[in-house]
C-alpha cells in the first residue's frame, strides 16, 4: 500500500514563496540579515521537505525545545506552533479555518490560538507525518497537553524534556539527566548514535548565534532605536529554526553588524522617536503591521518586547553539552521569565527592568485571552511599571485570532490611549 | 440522611475558618493547595496544614488581580484572602501543579504577604529521577520551613506524620469501600464532605471521627436495591458537595471518582520504611494522576480499573472553565471510555456551582440514556 506524504505541496510552496522573497531582497540590495533570515527559512523548510520525500525522520517540536541536538544527529525538525502560526498567517480566512478544525478534533475554543492552528494543521494533512514528537513543559499547561495531543493523533512516541520550575542545583542536575534520557530516545528513534564532538561543535555555533544575538539586543537600548521591535521577531524565529547552524550565526552577525553600523551614525529606524515603547508579549501576529502604524501614526517605537530577547547574563558552555541543553530554556527571555518561578526570574521585576533599561517611555501588553500563565503576571507587572512612572496599556486580545480584537480595535486603543498621554503632557 | 459524623463534617468545613481559629491555639498554620503537596512536611514541622478553598463571594476584588481567563478556583481562593479570611494563615505553600495555581502563588506571595511563602517544583513525570528530584524539593521545604519557623523537622518527627496521614489513608480507603456496595451505603456528596473535612480539621481529630463515620456506617440496615446507575466522576477540582447532590438527587449513586479533592488524596499509602522523604516523593509522585502528568496512561490505567471494579454505569467528566489541563486532557479520557463502550457526560462549570437547572437536565438525559429510556 503506498502511504501518501503529507505536507509535499504545501511547503514547495512555501519555499518557492520564500524563493521569491530572497530574489526580490537581492535585487533592491539588502539589507543582508533579511536575505539571510529568509534564506535560513528556505533551509530550514528544504531540511524538512526532504526528509519527508526521502523518508528520512523527522521531530515534531515544540517552540524551547533542544534543536541542537536534532542539528548534530541530522534529523530534520519541525517546529509545530511556529509552522501553525505561519500558515494561519498566509490568509485571513486561513486561521478561521484552521481553529476550526482543531476545535473538531476536540480541541477546546479557549486553547492557545497557535495551538490550535497547530493541531489544525496537523489533523489537515499540511505538514509532515513526524516520526516522534519532542516537546518541553516550557510555558505552559497548554504547551504540555498539546503535543501529547498531537502525537496521540499521529501515534507518533512523544518525550517531554521536564524543564523544571526553579533552577538551583537540584533543578539542573533533574533536568540534565532528563536530557540524558531525551539523547537515548532520539537515538532508539532514529538508530543513530550522538557524536558528543559533533555536538559540541553545533553548540559552539549555537552559543556565537547567541552572543552576537545579545549584543544586538543590547544595541537596541541605544537613542534612537536603530530597529523597529517587529523586526526583532525574525531573531526568535531564525534561532527556533537554526540555532546550532552556521546559518543562525551569519543572521545574527549581520544582524548586530547592521544595528552597529546604525548607532555609530546615530541612525534611528524612524525618523523622529517620539516614543519608546516596551512591548510586552508578542505583538499580534495577525497583523505586525501595527507596529508600523505606531512608528508612523504616533512616532512610537517598539524598542523592546520580551519575547524576540535572549536572556542577558545567562552563560552556557558548548564543552558540557547535556549542561548547555538541561540549560538552554534559561537563554530565552520569555521562558525565562513567563515560567520561572519568580523568585528567580521575577516576570514583574524583569519588565520593569527591560522598561527601564531601553528606556521606555510607555509599556504596552497585549494580554493574550488564552495564555493564563502569562495574563495572570499582568497586574503584578502593572503595578512595577508603574513605580517608575511609566504609563502602562493593557490591550485584551489574542495573538493569532483576530475575532477577539481586530487591529482596527487594537489601533483604537493605541491612538487613545497616546493621545491621553499627549493630553497630560 | 447523613449521619451524625457527616453532620459534624458539613459543619466543619461549611465554617471552616472558624473551626480552624478554634482548633489552632498556638500552633501556627500553613495553608497549602494541590494534593500533590506532601502535608506530612508540615505536620512534622509541628505547624497545623489546611488546605487554602475558595468561597461563595464573587471574585469581584481578585479579578482585577488574577486575570478572568484564570480558573474561578484560584480567583475564589484570591478573593478570600483579601477578604482577609485568611489572615490567620503563617504560611502558603503550593507546586507548580498548574498555570493557575502557579500565578495564584506569585500574586498571592506579592499582595497577601503571608510571612512564608513556598512553591515546590514538581515533575511531569513519573521515574526514579523525578522522584529523586521530587526528594530533593521537599529537602529544601523541610529546611526552608526550619530556617524559617524556627523548628527542627527531623526524621522521627516525619515517620509520625506519615504514619498518622497513613491512618488517614486507611480510613478514608475503608470508607470509599462503602461506595462499592450495591447500592452504596455512602453518597457521593457525604464522602465528599468527608474528605474534606479532612483537609480542614487536624488529623489527630480527625482520625477518629472517621472511626465514628465507619461505625455508624456499619451499624446501618444496608439500604435497599434501587437500580440506579452508578456513576464515575472525574475532573477538575471539587470542594463543594453541591454537583455530587445534583446528579444523585436526579437519580444516581456516585460510587467512585478520581478527583483531586477527593480519591487523589487518601490514594496509596507511603512506605513507612526507608528515608521518609524519599517515600513522600515516591507516593505523592506516584499517586493516580493529574492530567498534567506524562505521558496519560496512567491516569487512563487508573480510570479503566475503577470503571471496571466499581461497576460503572457512566462517567461524568466535569471540567472547570478554564481548567486546561482537565479540559484538553479529556479528549484522551473520552476517547478510552468510548473504546471501553462506557457511556459519559461531559460538564463545564464554574467553582461556585452555577447554571444549577441546566446541568440538572444534561444530567437526566444523561441518566435516561444509560437506563436505556
Amino acid at each position: 500500500m503506498v502511504v501518501q506524504l503529507e505536507g509535499v505541496k504545501e511547503i514547495e510552496a512555501l519555499i518557492g514563496k520564500f524563493t521569491t522573497v530572497v530574489d526580490k531582497l537581492k535585487a533592491r540590495g539588502g539589507p543582508r540579515s533579511d536575505i539571510l533570515y529568509w534564506q535560513g527559512s528556505i533551509n530550514y523548510y528544504k531540511r524538512m521537505h526532504e526528509a519527508n520525500l526521502g523518508g528520512k525522520p523527522i521531530a515534531l517540536t515544540g517552540f524551547f525545545g533542544p534543536q541542537e541536538l536534532f542539528h548534530a544527529m541530522d534529523v530534520a525538525n519541525y517546529v509545530a506552533e511556529n509552522h501553525g502560526v505561519l500558515t494561519a498567517q498566509g490568509s485571513p480566512e486561513m486561521a478561521p479555518f484552521l481553529f476550526e478544525t482543531a476545535e473538531s478534533y476536540g480541541i477546546p475554543a479557549d486553547v492557545c490560538s497557535p495551538h490550535r492552528a497547530a493541531m489544525g494543521i496537523s489533523k489537515l494533512g499540511m505538514v509532515p507525518r513526524p516520526t516522534f514528537v519532542v516537546s518541553t513543559a516550557t510555558t505552559c499547561d497548554q504547551t504540555i497537553k498539546l503535543y501529547e495531543v498531537i502525537a496521540g493523533y499521529y501515534k507518533a512516541p512523544s518525550f517531554l524534556v521536564d524543564t523544571p520550575y526553579n533552577w538551583r542545583e537540584n533543578d539542573v542536575e533533574y533536568a540534565r539527566r532528563d536530557i540524558k534520557s531525551l539523547i537515548k530516545f532520539v537515538e532508539d528513534q532514529t538508530g543513530r548514535k550522538l557524536d558528543y564532538d559533533r555536538l559540541k561543535e553545533v553548540l559552539r555555533l549555537s552559543s556565537e548565534a547567541y552572543d552576537y544575538w545579545e549584543k544586538g539586543c543590547e544595541l537596541r537600548k541605544a537613542v534612537p532605536c536603530p530597529i523597529n521591535g517587529r523586526e526583532n521577531l525574525k531573531d526568535f524565529a531564525m534561532m527556533l529554526m537554526n540555532g546550532g547552524r552556521p546559518e543562525a550565526v551569519d543572521y545574527f552577525k549581520a544582524r548586530y553588524e547592521e544595528l552597529k553600523d546604525k548607532v555609530d551614525r546615530g541612525e534611528g529606524a524612524i525618523p523622529v522617536e517620539k516614543y519608546r515603547v516596551a512591548w510586552l508579549y508578542v505583538l499580534p501576529l495577525f497583523d505586525l503591521r501595527i507596529a508600523d502604524w505606531m512608528a508612523q501614526e504616533l512616532q512610537a517605537l517598539i524598542v523592546v518586547d520580551n519575547w524576540s530577547f535572549s536572556t542577558p547574563g545567562v552563560t552556557l558552555d558548548p564543552n558540557d553539552p547535556v549542561d548547555y541543553l538541561a540549560r538552554k530554556p534559561l537563554k530565552w527571555g520569555f521562558a525565562t521569565w513567563s515560567f520561572t518561578a519568580n523568585e528567580v526570574g521575577g516576570y514583574a521585576t524583569g519588565m520593569a527592568d527591560l522598561c527601564r533599561d531601553y528606556k521606555a517611555d510607555v509599556a504596552i501588553a497585549l494580554i493574550h485571552w488564552s495564555c493564563q500563565q502569562y495574563c495572570g503576571n499582568m497586574r503584578m507587572a502593572k503595578d512595577e511599571i508603574q513605580k517608575l512612572g511609566i504609563p502602562f496599556l493593557g490591550i485584551n486580545g489574542d495573538l493569532l485570532d483576530a475575532r477577539v480584537c481586530s487591529s482596527d480595535q487594537m489601533k483604537a486603543q493605541i491612538a487613545e490611549f497616546f493621545s491621553l498621554l499627549e493630553k497630560n503632557k | 440522611m447523613a449521619t451524625t459524623t457527616i453532620k459534624r463534617f458539613r459543619e466543619a468545613v461549611d465554617n471552616r475558618y472558624e473551626t480552624i481559629k478554634r482548633r489552632k491555639g498556638s500552633q501556627r498554620v500553613v495553608g497549602w493547595m494541590c494534593s500533590y503537596m506532601p502535608e506530612e512536611v508540615i505536620h512534622a514541622a509541628g505547624l497545623y496544614p489546611v488546605r487554602v478553598l475558595g468561597g461563595e463571594s464573587a471574585p469581584s476584588h481578585a479579578d482585577a488581580y488574577l486575570h478572568i481567563n484564570m480558573c474561578s478556583l484560584v480567583r475564589s481562593c484570591l478573593e478570600e484572602a483579601f477578604q482577609g479570611n485568611y489572615q490567620f494563615l503563617d504560611g502558603f505553600v503550593t507546586l507548580n501543579t498548574c498555570d493557575n495555581i502557579r500565578r495564584l502563588y506569585d500574586v498571592w506571595a506579592y499582595y497577601i504577604k503571608t510571612p512564608f511563602t513556598h512553591i515546590l517544583s514538581l515533575p511531569h513525570k513519573v521515574n526514579d529521577d523525578a522522584i529523586e528530584y521530587f526528594r530533593t524539593e521537599l529537602v529544601r521545604l523541610q529546611q526552608h520551613i526550619e530556617q524559617h519557623f524556627g523548628v527542627a523537622v527531623s526524621h522521627e518527627a516525619l515517620r509520625k506524620s506519615i504514619a498518622t496521614f497513613n491512618q488517614t489513608r486507611r480510613l478514608l480507603e475503608a470508607l470509599d469501600e462503602k461506595r462499592r456496595a450495591t447500592p452504596p451505603v455512602i453518597t457521593g456528596a457525604d464522602f465528599l464532605t468527608a474528605v474534606l473535612a479532612g483537609m480542614v480539621l487536624p488529623k489527630e481529630e480527625f482520625n477518629p471521627m472517621l472511626k465514628d463515620l465507619l461505625a455508624e456506617l456499619e451499624s446501618r440496615p444496608s439500604p435497599a436495591s434501587n437500580g440506579k446507575a452508578r456513576l464515575l466522576v472525574v475532573g477538575s477540582e471539587m470542594d463543594d458537595p453541591k454537583l455530587m447532590e445534583l446528579i444523585e438527587d436526579n437519580g444516581a449513586v456516585i460510587v467512585a471518582d478520581d478527583l483531586c479533592t477527593s480519591s487523589k488524596y487518601y490514594w496509596d499509602q507511603v512506605d513507612p520504611a526507608g528515608d521518609p522523604l524519599a517515600a513522600l516523593a515516591r507516593r505523592y509522585l506516584s499517586r493516580p494522576p493529574c492530567p498534567r502528568m506524562r505521558p496519560s496512561d496512567q491516569r487512563l490505567a487508573h480510570l479503566k480499573e475503577l470503571v471496571q471494579t466499581r461497576k460503572v454505569d457512566g462517567v461524568i467528566i466535569e471540567i472547570m472553565k478554564f481548567c486546561k489541563l482537565h479540559d484538553e486532557g479529556s479528549l484522551a479520557v473520552r476517547e478510552a471510555l468510548t473504546k471501553w463502550g462506557v457511556p459519559h457526560l461531559t460538564i463545564s462549570r464554574e467553582y461556585n456551582l452555577t447554571g444549577a437547572g441546566a446541568t440538572a437536565t444534561r444530567v437526566q438525559a444523561f441518566l435516561e440514556q444509560i437506563n436505556g429510556i
